[in-house]
């Protein structure tokens, strides 16, 4: 019903002398965002679109609607079908009303004030009689789960929520074809997963014909999905159905292309569990039982060894005293509405912490009033030892690194180069002093063909990394990261992972960071924090953690794939394995009675 | 945090159309403007209060305190007035000529002009939903709705970008571009040159995430045929009140009667000041 | 397709002012300005509350008031088509009022000169560059911010009574006449060349950049 065939595109050149050619010929095709795309999607089918960042995901779900390239401009060369309509050349004039989209950003594509009339705002565009819009208005609250929202402002909406309006506002077009753009990548695990229900019972219920969704983890949508598109460099490389496509490539996806490859199919490779079967917890838990049983050692060649695996001892202790250490911290916004509720903990030189738990409980006020951004209302703040509450010119030392989630609201300078050196200037550092350690940084992170790109132009991937950059290069003792790779393809997030763990590693630098990620706690952190209701409630080992079922409950936590599997394999164990890799180097020397 | 001063209701000014109820508060203006005398003055901002208590069921004391806020912008005209204004009675003998009660009086009349003038928008706004006054501007105004839309749009925005501006601050205050929490005096008059600097990046930065916002939006509302179709359907049930044109000319007329029973002219009003 | 429609609009007479068809995109970027305008206006009132309060308002008025009048010609070195800036700004009062802005209706008629002002100025560009979109630097910056401050200073000049002070001549009120006039000049001078600044660094940045059309070339 939808089709693309030998679709090109060119995004218009950024140079502000532009060096296109005019007429009817193409441009090179190894400057195209999408190269020569074909493929064909029938009724019925739900497809996921994966790849690394800026391999043109988005371009391809906006070019099959003919937003890309009505709205962005450039070239385009091909054609877009939806059944049987050129959909390129007739702009978007020819599918409202067809075809659903739902973008990444919750923010930007609700365009009303309030929620009914943002789900009614496409029907009365086209006009519709109000009898009509009302129906469609009951239907898509009610198919997104959203009935009792109707009359909030959306402003007022968490993100999870938001999704799910954009989702119902696209549904009262009453499309054919729904297309989502990452759809769950700026959201929370709560929010996503809300948001994710309302996809897969859309699709259940056979609201539309076709989805197509574009994502950077798939490990939800998995068991729904009935095709499976890889993307790289503008081309579709790889195109059939999730698991076989998952399990037959599975390395060269994860290390080669660098995307996150759900950790279940990981562990089902390493395993080599059930091919061609559906992959699921139970069954991975089965195959890992019978591995043992029969004794075989694992492949360790394959996911285990390329899968970064953490010594955990930190460093050795020096002696002084603790990097950050917090002492009954309370603080409230408003009078009357306390957040931190009397927060204390003790972090050692050269620690990387993970700090968990659900939205809300305040991971980033605590984070903030240690960067020294709030003036807390009682308790008390040490960082190297000295009390930062009282200290009027602490926030100036630039011993606390704060990234915030969105890089784009850090940046104050024109180009990467400047960006790098504000803060040293800013701090008066003698100017080659500021040359030398800002060409480290851009070594170090890669951004040295950037230096003189201004950091809005940037990749979300390295824009990342030069928000992380900027604050390194102060060589702060203590370094906080708010969700730093939400929305990030593995290779990033891995690269920056890696980056931060040396820097831990050789300066003695401590690290806190906020994350929902349970597979990238599990991978990075010597020791996890969890917070709930205004205070830390959990303090010690993932593996501790996830072994505490009452509390995982508790705080909305959820345990790793491995660690799950590993508990279901294996009820008695005591410390279960949290990622594919450790569970690898554990299983060898595994010598208590497995059960029958 | 309550970001539309809307506040839901059934009273008498609730009823009242959008368009009408901002007429009224133009009539209330000009009238204001007409009037030289601070008694007057005054006697007309408290009974467009009263308007607010018995018709729209606001508090008066909150209507009041909005109002005196604006007294530190209020004062300094008083005080200009009263120094420099060229009038018959001298009080006492000032700087730039004597102080003479016309000058205070003329003073005053301007400066509690903010009374009526702050009361009835606050009136009108918390009074009227949004969404009605953008169906009035289109449907009675004949405003075509993508221009109408902008109001909306703004609106939804306004609280996104209170977020942003927040967020750049902070961490604009990590990268040491503002001073760190309560610096000395000394330390905030050294800092002064590097204000305009401050106030540019922040600006630039504010803008520019606001402007991030701009191609999804876009394709947001194209996607959903914003103005795609010259015809449009309004969901939402607006009532149309006969009250509101009453209203709204009633008042119109009183000001007029009042200004000829007075002899006070618009004209001469405003020739007075010159 | 775009020169085309360029080509007849500039054939018209409204055309030959300046005046184009807004697309989508024009209007969610005046909407994000009016949103960026609303907060900014917002930390600005507090800049102006405080400096009024010690200072005056004839002192303060060149700083306070460019702030204000920003709004009124930014849009149009954003978006160059002739009545950006009303609009923006009118519908800008519209939305501060919702919000609660503490100056009252009064706000309509300030923010329709701040913002008519630049629109004439763009369209008398347009007008001497034959129709055609002129290149906005430096000189269109100033002059448009002298006109969005000073459009609306006879209405300010006669309700605030400062006109008054004229007739004492034996005193000083023309010197606060003329206090107030440099004052919306000065103002309206650091406006443009604010504003002119802001749409350089955004245009460095990448942020703000030409609009165009597309082609379909065969493969
Ligand atoms: N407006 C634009 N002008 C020029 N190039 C662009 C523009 N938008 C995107 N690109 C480039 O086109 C390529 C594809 O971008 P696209 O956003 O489709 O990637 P994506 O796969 O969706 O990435 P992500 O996973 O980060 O969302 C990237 O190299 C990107 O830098
Ligand atoms: N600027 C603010 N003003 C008032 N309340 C706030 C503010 N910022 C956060 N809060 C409230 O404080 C509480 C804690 O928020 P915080 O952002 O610290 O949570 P979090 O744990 O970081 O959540 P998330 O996982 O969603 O980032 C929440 O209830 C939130 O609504
Ligand atoms: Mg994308
Ligand atoms: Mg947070």
């Amino acid at each position: 019903m939808l089709e693309a065939e030998r679709l090109s595109y060119w995004f218009p050149s950024r140079a502000s002398t532009p060096v296109e050619p005019k007429g009817m010929e193409a441009p090179p095709i190894e400057r195209a965002a999408l190269k020569e795309i074909s493929v064909r999607f029938q009724p019925g089918e739900f497809v996921l679109v994966v790849g690394p960042s800026g391999c043109g995901k988005s371009t391809f779900i906006q070019a099959l609607l003919g937003v890309v390239p009505a709205l962005t401009g450039g070239t385009v060369a091909g054609r877009v079908r939806l059944d049987g309509e050129e959909v390129l050349a007739r702009g978007l004039a020819g599918v409202a009303g067809k075809v659903g989209l739902v973008l990444q950003d919750p923010e930007s594509q609700l365009t009303n004030l309030d929620v009914e009339g943002e789900v009614v705002f496409g029907p009365e565009n086209l006009g519709l009689p109000r009898e009509e819009i009302a129906r469609r208005l009951d239907w898509s609250l009610t198919v997104a789960g959203i009935g009792p929202l109707r009359n909030r402002f959306v402003y007022a909406l968490s993100g999870g929520q938001k999704q799910r309006v954009a989702i119902a506002a696209g549904l009262a077009m009453r499309p054919r074809v729904l297309l989502l753009d990452s759809p769950t990548s700026n959201l929370d695990p709560i929010g996503g997963e809300e948001t994710l229900k309302a996809i897969v019972d859309l699709w259940r219920g056979g609201a539309v014909e076709l989805i197509v969704m574009a994502a950077h983890k798939i490990d939800d949508v998995l068991p729904v999905a009935t095709r499976l598109l890889v993307m790289s460099e503008g081309r579709i490389i790889l195109d059939g159905p999730p698991e076989s496509i998952l399990t037959q490539h599975l390395l060269a996806l994860r290390d080669e292309l660098g995307i996150f490859v759900p950790e279940l199919c990981e562990l089902a490779v390493l395993l080599n569990a059930g091919q061609g079967q559906p992959i699921n917890v139970d069954g991975t838990a089965a195959a890992l039982r019978e591995r043992v049983r029969v004794g075989l050692a694992l492949p360790v060649e394959g996911a285990a060894s390329s899968t970064p695996t953490a010594a955990r001892q930190a460093l050795p202790l020096t002696g002084g005293p603790p990097a950050v250490e917090v002492a009954d911290l309370h603080f409230a916004y408003e009078p009357g509405l306390p957040v931190l509720n009397g927060v204390s903990l003790s972090i050692e030189r050269g620690q990387f912490v993970a700090l968990l738990g659900q939205n809300g409980t305040g991971k980033t006020t605590l984070a903030k009033n240690i960067a020294g951004l709030y003036r807390p209302t009682g308790g008390t703040i040490r960082v190297g030892g000295v009390e930062t509450t009282s200290s009027a010119t602490y926030l100036r030392s630039g011993k606390v690194g704060y990234v915030f989630q969105y890089p784009d609201h850090q940046f104050v300078a024109l180009t990467v180069a400047d960006e790098l050196a504000y803060g040293l200037r800013a701090r008066a550092i003698p100017e080659p002093e500021v040359a030398k350690r800002v060409a480290l940084m851009l070594e170090l992170f890669k951004l040295s063909a950037h230096r003189d790109a201004p950091p809005y132009g940037l990749s979300m991937g390295e824009k990342r990394r030069l928000s992380v950059a900027t604050m390194l290069v102060l060589r702060p003792d203590v370094l906080i990261l708010d969700e730093p790779t939400t929305g990030q393809d593995r290779h990033n997030t891995v690269a920056l992972m890696e980056v931060l763990r040396q820097e831990a590693r050789e300066r003695g630098m401590t690290i806190i960071q906020i994350t929902h990620d349970m597979e990238q706690a599990a991978e990075y952190a010597d020791r996890v924090m969890v917070m709930d209701g205004g205070r830390i409630v959990f303090d010690g080992t993932i593996e501790a953690l996830f072994a505490d079922a009452e509390l995982l409950e508790q705080c909305h936590l959820k345990p790793t794939p491995t660690s799950s599997v590993c508990r279901l394999a294996w009820p008695e164990l005591q410390m279960a394995p949290a990622t594919p890799g450790r569970l690898a180097q554990l299983l060898p020397s595994l010598t208590f009675p497995l059960p029958e | 945090m309550p970001l539309i001063e809307f506040e839901e209701g059934t009273s008498f000014m609730h009823k009242l159309d959008p368009l009408s109820k901002l007429g009224w508060s133009f009539v209330v203006l000009v009238w204001l403007l007409a009037m030289r005398d601070p008694v007057p003055v005054l006697a007309l901002g408290l009974l467009v209060i009263a308007v607010g208590r018995l018709g729209g069921g606001l508090s008066a004391i909150e209507l009041l305190l909005t109002t005196a806020k604006l007294s530190v912008i209020a004062l300094p005209i008083v005080l200009i007035q009263a120094l420099l204004y060229p009038g018959q009675t001298a009080l006492a003998a000032g700087p730039f000529g004597p102080i003479t009660r016309e000058g205070i009086s003329f003073g005053l009349a301007i400066a509690l002009r903010i009374v009526g003038v702050v009361a009835a928008s606050t009136i009108v706004f918390k009074t009227t939903d949004p969404r009605d006054l953008v169906y009035g501007l289109h449907r009675h105004l004949h405003i075509p709705y993508r221009f109408a839309y902008i109001i909306f749009a703004g609106l939804r925005f306004i609280p996104l970008m209170q977020y942003e501006a927040a967020t750049i601050r902070e961490a604009q205050t990590v990268r040491g571009v503002y001073l760190a929490r309560s610096p000395s005096l000394l330390d905030r008059l050294r800092a002064l040159p590097s204000k305009p600097l401050q106030w540019k990046t922040f600006l630039v930065m504010l803008i520019a995430n606001g402007l991030r916002h701009v191609p999804a939006s876009t394709i947001a509302l194209e996607v959903r045929g914003f103005g795609l179709h010259s015809h449009r359907t309004f969901y939402r049930e607006h009532r149309v009140d006969r009250r509101g044109p009453i209203f709204a000319l009633a008042w119109l007329a009183a000001m007029v009667a009042y200004l000829v029973l007075t002899g006070t002219s618009l004209m001469r009003s405003v020739q007075s000041t010159l | 397709m775009e020169s085309a429609a360029e080509a007849s609009s500039q054939s018209s007479g409204l055309g030959r002012l300046g005046f184009r068809p807004w697309t989508t995109r024009d209007l969610v970027t005046i909407a994000l300005l009016i949103a960026v305008g609303g907060v900014f206006k917002g930390y600005w009132g507090g800049v102006r509350l405080a400096l009024e309060s010690s200072l005056g308002p004839l002192f303060t008025g060149w700083i306070i008031g460019a702030g204000f009048s920003l709004f009124g010609v930014l849009p149009l070195l954003i978006i160059p088509k002739t009545g950006v800036a009303t609009v923006s700004m009118v519908a800008g009062s519209v939305i501060e009022l919702a919000v609660g802005n503490p100056f009252g209706v009064e706000v309509f008629v300030f923010n329709f000169w701040e913002g008519l002002g630049p629109d004439i100025i763009l369209a008398l560009f347009y007008l001497a560059n034959g129709g055609q979109t002129p290149v906005l630097g430096w000189k269109f910056a100033i002059l448009a911010g002298i006109a969005s401050t000073s459009l609306g200073a006879p209405y300010t000049l006669v309700t605030r009574g400062i006109t008054a002070l004229m007739r004492n001549f034996e005193g000083y009120g023309q010197y606060a006449v003329w206090l107030f006039l440099a004052n919306r000049v000065l103002g309206g001078v650091i406006c443009g060349a604010a504003g002119l600044a802001l749409a350089n660094s955004l245009r460095t940045m990448g942020v703000i950049g030409r609009e165009e059309g597309y082609r379909v070339v065969t493969s």
